[in-house]
């Protein structure tokens, strides 16, 4: 072996080590020695020795990032994801918890903890297209990573974190500078997205040039063994052995494995999967109240004229849906409250032609709203506040409920704030604040919105209901969720003989929806294929049917389809769920030792 | 690093710079930046590009650094408790206002304003008081303030109430004259937190990482003054490595070494023997500095030598397994691409093996063991004897 240089700046330590002198200083340093200066501040050069020293990060496998953040205070089971995943696994895994479990925080960590070891500085996010600002922001409020959502193209080379959705990374232009570019850490949310080898969203992903991978899903099985097979082989290629080795080691069919002990043991090398109920990991319960309320005579007299209304123009317009749509809205905006259907029906009445005999008609309607002195509702809720004496959200699909609910409950003396998804950033914040501090009700449009925790309130008031039962659980998702340490209780508000009268018996006595764990819902509507057509199938029924007992027949229908879609999707999966199942068990009773 | 050390950090940083320190609490510090620390800090670029070339006075920005956010907080909500800032009058209950509302921050921290002080004592802030609870806990000044003086400086206006409720007497007196107060400066300062791990300190650490980083210093001695004979200095070469062990994991070492020019000696806690030494750029008054032997240079490469040799003693098990890692998963890869070529149509087989080769490469990316030497800072030291804590009669 030559022996090594004495100014050699690459020199072997060990056989297997080498040490690099980085000289990349020297020249300036011998500027500034053959000039004699300009020499920098004394304070200035401790204090950059101080920041070193205080950035030092002294072991190997303790865990730095808990220091860094300065609000944020992880789960147990987020911590302990973290730590396997830095040091058992290498920083290349599969976070495969249960939805609601904190996927996000757990990618958060691990991210953190390499970012600030100095071993990642360039990071791809890539994530489905209505996420990419949420992330953003909670890599920044609780991480304080300076991730920015990709706009330009400059920003691909610019910026250190960026967050992208995957459509736009492999479309031209961006893919070739992403391609040119190696990533120390690569996360890929809703991977259970590249369950298919064939399709060009898993090549680009598998062609990147990566250090460290997570792939973040809730479902890394859905149908078939041979998705998890290709999500592993994206993350590690061979952990599994090869596609043939695979399948005559551990497929019996494509739902039902075998050899399953050393399966998990494989799959414990790469996947972690926290579950709800798990040690440390539990959710409070939910009380459901139905509240069947009757109309008064004036009200029930507009909903009967909109309803007629409503049922002639779907007849003449011979069973097209799509403009049918927004006069099913009229139906539903009167069970809400008068101020609801007052703005549409003089909306509508403005856009109809001068000459149209619906204009009569319309404004005919108009007039009966004149006639209401009362909300049926609004005196429930208030009554509803007044027994519940504590925090209460209040959701409603329309704006002008919620601006009645907020004149009406000041006018009881209850203080109340509004949340809308309109609202800018800084406003939203403010307001959770307001409701936080100060208030007793918040009355919100939007339960969607990202990042509102409302751990704090476990009292939540459905004034009506949406018809998409995704949009029901998000609301609900907002309160009972993870830091929630009270029962959650739900209010529903219905009015006799309305269709809401039907949608609340099929959300609450057909599917059950009220009690389904979170997240679980849309697992099954995913299954189903049923995402987007649920809500036309209602607005089908209400409108075709003649009268209350055929709408009921054939809501039982849709029920049944439901119950019956989910058992078999359950049945289906059910070798699948046990493996996962298992894998999980296996965490907890490892993670379970260890404390 | 502790809100202790990191206030004691930064505020040193602050004076280095010069800039000029408006207000210090115990958690928190607003200061008015100079030039110099606005450009390292607020990324103002453009604006300094028009100061440049316009030649106008520039107006720098100025913050308040949070060092200890909870003390803060629990200071700001006894300052501003008896107005309900955060409630305004009526706009946003109702959502009838288009005006935009404070933001969250600015209405904790300035409770000054006219709008303030109206609900403090108008009927609507004695519900929304009431739910506040810095005025329920009663304790804070702000919200006796403002009661008493309220009613009592009726004819001052509301203004005058309100700022008498912030604890400013001197103000209030001048509101009772003029009737309004300006709104002080300070009321639209943006805040900053700067905890451990914040981006703000994470920015100043590497601001004084780029600005000392060289440097050349003599020692200061009063004692030399009134000696008759000049005091002979020797020099020495400090050097801070920073070392870095990585694999998939890491971990960081200093090294402060010092190197005597004149005999080769070589010192290990070089900086922390410096720092109860008094130190200038400018050559004392009756001082010499002795010849060397040395160049910087030589110096420099028999510290690597050295830095070299204690890394060698070092137990380098952790490098072994990374090795065996990494030897684990190409194996582990290779019966994978092996399988893959062998069955594979002839041509798809220049794809494949290109992933296989990028997969190799991402592999010996990740695990390969490495030692990486780099230098934080150095300069030349030109002192009064050894360093060392010692030489006490110096001080």
């Amino acid at each position: 072996m030559r022996k090594p240089d004495q100014t050699d700046p690459v020199r072997p330590l060990h056989d297997r080590l080498q040490l690099h002198f980085d000289r990349s200083w020297q020249e300036e340093w011998e500027a500034r020695l053959d000039k004699n200066g300009p020499w920098d501040d004394w304070t200035l050069y401790q204090l950059a020795y101080e920041a070193e020293r205080a950035s030092l990060v002294s072991s190997f496998d303790e865990l730095q990032c808990l220091a860094h953040l300065g609000q944020l205070k992880p789960m147990g089971h987020q911590i302990d994801t973290a730590r396997k995943v830095l040091h058992e696994m290498r920083g290349r895994a599969i976070l495969a918890d249960e939805v609601g479990l904190g996927k996000t925080i757990e990618a958060g960590l691990i991210l953190k903890e390499y970012m600030v070891r100095g071993l990642v500085r360039k990071a791809l996010i890539l994530v489905p297209a209505s996420l990419v600002l949420q992330w953003v922001r909670e890599l920044n409020q609780k991480f304080g990573i300076p991730a920015a959502a990709q706009k330009k193209e400059y920003m691909w080379r610019q910026c250190d974190v960026i967050v992208a959705s995957i459509d736009t990374a492999k479309r031209d232009p961006h893919r070739d500078i992403v391609m040119g570019m190696e990533y120390d850490m690569l996360i890929v949310d809703e991977a259970h997205k590249l369950k298919n080898k064939k399709t060009t969203n898993y090549k680009f992903i598998n062609e990147l040039r990566k250090k460290y991978c997570l792939l973040l899903t809730a479902t890394p099985i859905q149908n078939d063994l041979g998705e998890l097979y290709n999500l592993i082989t994206l993350l590690k290629p061979g952990q599994l052995g090869g596609q043939g080795s695979f399948q005559s080691n551990f497929v019996v069919d494509k739902r039902i494995p075998k050899n399953e002990d050393q399966l998990q043991q494989e799959l414990s090398k790469v996947m972690i999967r926290n579950r709800r109920g798990d040690g440390g990991i539990s959710f409070t319960k939910r009380h459901v109240n139905n509240f069947l309320l009757t109309l008064s005579p004036e009200e029930q007299k507009l909903y009967d004229g909109v309803t007629n209304f409503v049922k002639g123009r779907y007849e003449e317009s011979q069973g097209q849906l799509s403009s049918i749509l927004s006069l099913v809205t009229l139906q539903r905006e009167v069970c809400s409250s008068r101020d609801a259907v007052f703005v549409s029906l003089v909306n509508l009445f403005k856009k109809t032609a001068e000459d149209s005999p619906l204009r009569p008609r319309i404004w005919e309607l108009v007039e009966m709203i004149r006639g209401i002195e009362a909300n049926t509702k609004g005196e429930k809720v208030i009554e509803l506040i007044g027994d519940i004496k504590e925090k209460v959200i209040i959701f409603t699909e329309y704006r002008a409920s919620q601006e009645y609910l907020l004149n009406f409950l000041k006018s009881h003396g209850l203080t109340a704030v509004p949340y809308r998804g309109g609202m800018n950033r800084g406003k939203k914040d403010w307001m959770m604040d307001l409701f936080r501090n100060r208030a007793q009700v918040l009355v919100a449009t939007e339960a969607g919105g990202e990042g509102i925790n409302l751990q704090f309130c476990n009292h939540i008031v459905n004034f009506d209901l949406p018809w998409n039962p995704m949009r029901v659980e998000q609301r609900i998702g907002r309160v009972h969720r993870l830091g929630q340490e009270k029962d959650v209780h739900i209010y529903n508000l219905s009015t006799k003989g309305t269709i809401e009268e039907h949608i609340l018996s099929l959300l609450h006595e057909k599917i059950n929806m009220f009690e389904l764990v979170i997240g679980e819902l849309d697992v099954i509507l995913e299954r189903m294929g049923k995402k987007a057509t649920l809500e036309s199938d209602l607005l089908k029924v209400l409108l075709e049917s003649g009268n209350d007992d055929e709408i009921r027949l054939k809501l039982d229908d849709i029920g049944r389809s439901f119950r019956g879609a989910m058992e078999e999707a359950d049945e289906q999966a059910a070798p699948l769920k046990k493996v996962m199942d298992r894998m999980a068990d296996k965490t907890q009773k490892k993670a379970g030792s260890r404390s | 690093m502790n809100t202790k050390q990191i206030q004691r950090f930064v505020l040193k940083y602050l004076e280095a710079t010069g800039s000029q320190i408006i207000e210090k609490g115990h958690a928190h510090v607003t200061v008015k930046l100079s030039p110099e620390a606005d450009r390292e800090l607020t990324n103002r670029s453009y604006y300094w590009n028009f100061v440049e070339r316009t030649g106008v006075e520039p107006e720098t920005m100025t913050f308040t650094f949070i060092f200890d956010p909870e003390a803060h907080q629990a200071a700001q909500t006894g300052i501003g408790g008896g107005q309900p800032a955060g409630l305004p009058p009526s706009g946003a209950p109702t959502l009838g206002g288009g005006a935009a509302p404070p933001t969250p921050g600015a209405a904790g921290a300035g409770p000054t304003g006219p709008r303030g002080a109206h609900t403090g004592v108008g009927p609507t802030g004695g519900s929304a008081g009431a739910a506040g609870p810095g005025a329920a806990g009663g304790s804070a000044p702000g919200s006796t303030g403002a009661a008493a003086l309220g009613p009592a400086s009726a004819p001052a206006g509301a203004p005058a109430a309100g700022t008498a409720g912030t604890g400013q007497p001197s103000e209030s007196i001048l509101g009772r004259y003029f009737g309004f107060v300006p709104t002080s400066p300070v009321s639209r300062v943006p805040q900053d937190v700067l905890t451990y791990g914040s981006r703000r300190l994470e920015q100043i650490f590497a601001v004084v990482r780029g600005k000392g980083r060289f440097i050349r210093l003599f020692e200061d001695l009063k004692a030399a003054r009134s000696v008759p004979l000049s005091q002979g200095y020797s020099s020495w070469f400090g050097v801070n490595f920073k070392v870095q062990l990585a694999c998939d994991m890491k971990r960081d070492e200093l090294h402060s070494l010092g190197f005597d020019l004149a005999t080769g000696e070589i010192v290990e806690q070089f900086h922390d023997s410096l720092t109860g030494r008094r130190l200038t750029p400018k050559l004392p008054v009756n001082v010499h500095v002795l010849p060397t032997r040395f160049t910087p240079a030589k110096a420099m490469i028999l510290l690597e030598n050295y830095l070299e040799k204690v890394l060698r003693r070092y137990d380098h098990t952790w490098a072994e397994q990374a090795a065996e890692r990494l030897e684990d998963e190409l194996r582990r890869i290779d019966e994978y691409y092996l399988d893959l070529l062998k069955a594979a149509d002839e041509s798809l087989r220049p794809d494949i093996e290109q992933q296989y080769r990028n997969r190799q490469q991402e592999i010996d990316w990740q695990y390969r063991p490495r030692v990486t030497a780099s230098v934080i800072n150095c300069g030349i030291f030109h002192l009064q004897g050894r360093p060392g804590p010692a030489i006490d009669e110096n001080r």
